[in-house]
């Protein structure tokens, strides 16, 4: 370029102020707020609220004149509740507080309910013409928000705060501990707060748990919830064998920490088993070092399925996920056709994905898709199978997941990947 | 989707050399998990503010409503990132194409007007003198065809490079300096208009780059 010796210095003076102006803003957790609060608005499949912030509030004539009604007339009508079986009338900061061995349901007037479950307690803070903002204090509370054009709602446990605007999902919160766990069964909400900054969206079918020991930073999870089994929950007595599968929920318990149940059916129930005491407090690297010490090649030759899946896990769970692998295939090798087995080749793929190996990672999808089809982790499988696919650029396998996801899971939460995956698509993005 | 996310590192932000970062940040979107939106603007926000700033002249205010559309597109187009390590430098491309739809708007709306609009603030300088000048160049800027502004604004406002300036506008190389070279010529024949500039334009001594 010409050389100017005074517009160059003028370029450089616009830009070193235009960088100061933009130092002197503490905006970007302001702007990942608002994004993850229109990603959220978006996966919740709502065209009306898209075509409200894409018109960045600007709304059509008629647009703006009927939601200015609705607002009014929202704002002039304020939410009621009663609670539990009786009905009785509610009130904004009353305490509230479910009996040890009951729920405790709150109704409101917009169809909401909201749910205390046994021993959990907190209140109702504030009630407006969109919604209420719940605390919960203590325990466990399940939702299910009806969506409206104005709906808010917010759920506060210590210092989280889940934003809702119409969904069905449960709050877990222990005090004591610190320990959240967020679970959307229908909708999309918002967590925000405490480590979360500004916000973590969650769609249907997934978990987010934040979960802290002394002497660590918290550990956030994002997960998909797999559907419920008998061996989910730890405050029921296991049904059937106690160990969970690989990729079930794990709540956290008193101490905050994710609890594996104990086992009552293993072959060695002697003091030995030690990594499995230290495994069901969540010590998972102490359980580690404990059955090291008895042996892992022994322990993989002697355990049976159960016991394989869970020395798997708290390898997993303990950072070694080459002795994670190798407990998955001693199980998958052992017991090739026991249900459990199924667990274990997904959680080698899971193991090949995260160790940078799409490719393997898409075999074990994909033999999971092909010997479980109807598995409890069966979607989860195919969802992953397809990233797996996308990340290791296999073309032809990326169409034949996709279209087999799509043919098994039309409303599954990856479909919409799937599509993408399948379609000459036009977007709005250019090409890189 | 199952992730441990380390907070501390993605809340840094900043950290302009660490291709590896961008990619498990981009595998995370292409995943749709969850921690990935917040990460992307923890991470890239200052980026595309910056970008969209430089060739816009105006910030993006509080809200970031257009920062906001440039990551909705890369949250909504991550498939087609062939190289997950260069999302910052997709980023900035995805930025320079909401500007150009910007600018394309706001002509739009200038048509349409039935009555004069009056100038858009020259946005928050510091200094009264760097203020006027800037508010003189971003009229300049606004008289140019979008297809030179932008690459001129990035090249000499922003300091890319030619490389990165032809990626950041979809554009070849030889494209990219004609079009610099274009922009050049035509700024400084519109400067003159500008009182605003003439204590920082001097005659010009003869193209060349």
């Amino acid at each position: 370029m010409s050389e100017q010796p005074h517009i160059p210095h003028l370029f450089a003076r616009i830009a070193s102020e235009q960088d100061a102006a933009l130092a002197a803003r503490q905006a970007h957790d302001d702007l990942g707020r608002a994004l993850v609060e229109r990603i959220s608005a978006q996966a919740a499949r709502r065209p009306l609220r898209r075509a409200l912030a894409g018109a960045g509030g600007l709304l059509a004539l008629g647009g703006l004149a009927a939601l200015v009604i609705l607002g009014w007339d929202l704002r002039s009508r304020s939410l009621r509740f009663e609670v539990g079986a009786t009905r009785v009338s509610g009130t904004t900061g009353a305490p509230i507080e479910a009996e040890a061995q009951s729920d405790l349901p709150l109704r409101f007037s917009d169809g909401s309910t909201v749910t205390f479950r046994p021993g959990s307690r907190g209140r109702v803070d504030r009630l407006g013409g969109g919604g209420a903002e719940i605390l919960v204090q203590e325990g466990r509370l399940e939702a299910e928000v009806i969506h409206g054009q104005k709906t808010r709602w917010v759920v506060r446990a210590g210092p989280f705060a889940v934003r809702v605007t119409g969904t069905r999902f449960t709050v877990d919160w222990r005090a004591s501990t610190g320990a959240l766990a967020v679970d959307v069964r229908q909708g999309a909400v918002v967590v925000q707060g405490g480590v979360l900054g500004p916000g973590v969206p969650l769609r249907a079918g997934q978990r987010l748990s934040v979960t802290t020991r002394e002497g660590h930073p918290p550990t956030v999870r994002s997960e998909p919830i797999a559907p419920p089994t008998p061996l989910a929950a730890p405050s029921h007595p296991p049904a059937g064998p106690p160990a969970p599968a690989a990729g079930a929920p794990r709540m956290a318990g008193r101490d905050g920490v994710a609890r594996v149940p104990r086992s009552n059916r293993d072959s060695d129930q002697d003091a030995g088993d030690q990594w499995r005491l230290l495994a069901a407090q969540g010590a998972h690297e102490e359980a580690l070092q404990a059955a090291q010490r008895q042996g892992l090649s022994s322990l993989r030759r002697r355990l049976d399925a159960r016991g394989l899946l869970a020395l798997g896990d708290v390898a997993r769970f303990a950072r070694a996920p080459e002795e994670a692998r190798q407990s998955f295939e001693a199980l998958v090798q052992r017991f090739p056709d026991d249900r459990l087995a199924g667990d274990a080749v997904f959680s080698l793929g899971r193991l090949a994905f995260e160790a940078g190996r799409p490719r393997q990672a898409a075999q074990w999808f994909a033999r999971y898709v092909q010997k479980w089809p109807d598995g409890l982790l069966a979607e989860q499988a195919g969802g992953r199978l397809l990233e797996a696919a996308r990340a290791g650029g296999d073309r032809a396998l990326i169409d034949r997941a996709a279209a087999e996801y799509l043919r098994r899971h039309p409303d599954g939460p990856l479909a919409g990947l799937a599509r993408a995956s399948l379609a000459d698509e036009e977007s709005e993005s250019p090409s890189p | 989707m199952d992730s441990v996310l380390r907070l501390d590192r993605f809340r840094r932000g900043g950290d302009d050399d660490d291709p590896a970062a961008d990619a498990r940040l981009a595998a995370g979107l292409a995943r749709g998990e969850p921690w990935a939106a917040s990460a992307l603007c923890a991470r890239h926000g200052a980026h595309v503010r910056r970008v969209l700033f430089r060739v816009l002249g105006k910030d993006d205010g509080e809200g970031g409503d257009l920062a906001q559309e440039v990551f909705v597109r890369a949250w909504k187009g991550i498939a087609k990132l062939r190289d997950p390590s260069a999302l910052r430098a997709w980023l900035t491309h995805i930025a320079v194409f909401t500007a150009r739809s910007e600018i394309r708007r706001r002509r739009r709306r200038r048509w349409l007007t039935l009555f004069d609009v009056a100038p858009e603030a020259p946005g928050p300088y510091a200094s009264p003198e760097i203020r006027e000048a800037a508010a003189c160049v971003y009229r300049i800027f606004d008289r140019m065809p979008a297809d030179e502004r932008l690459p001129y604004a990035l090249h000499v406002l922003d300091g890319l490079g030619l490389e990165e300036t032809a990626a950041a506008c979809g554009m070849s190389l030889a494209t990219v300096r004609r079009r610099l070279d274009r922009a050049e010529r035509r700024f400084f024949k519109l400067a003159r208009d500008y009182e605003g500039l003439s204590a920082w334009v001097n005659e010009r001594r003869g193209a060349g780059r």
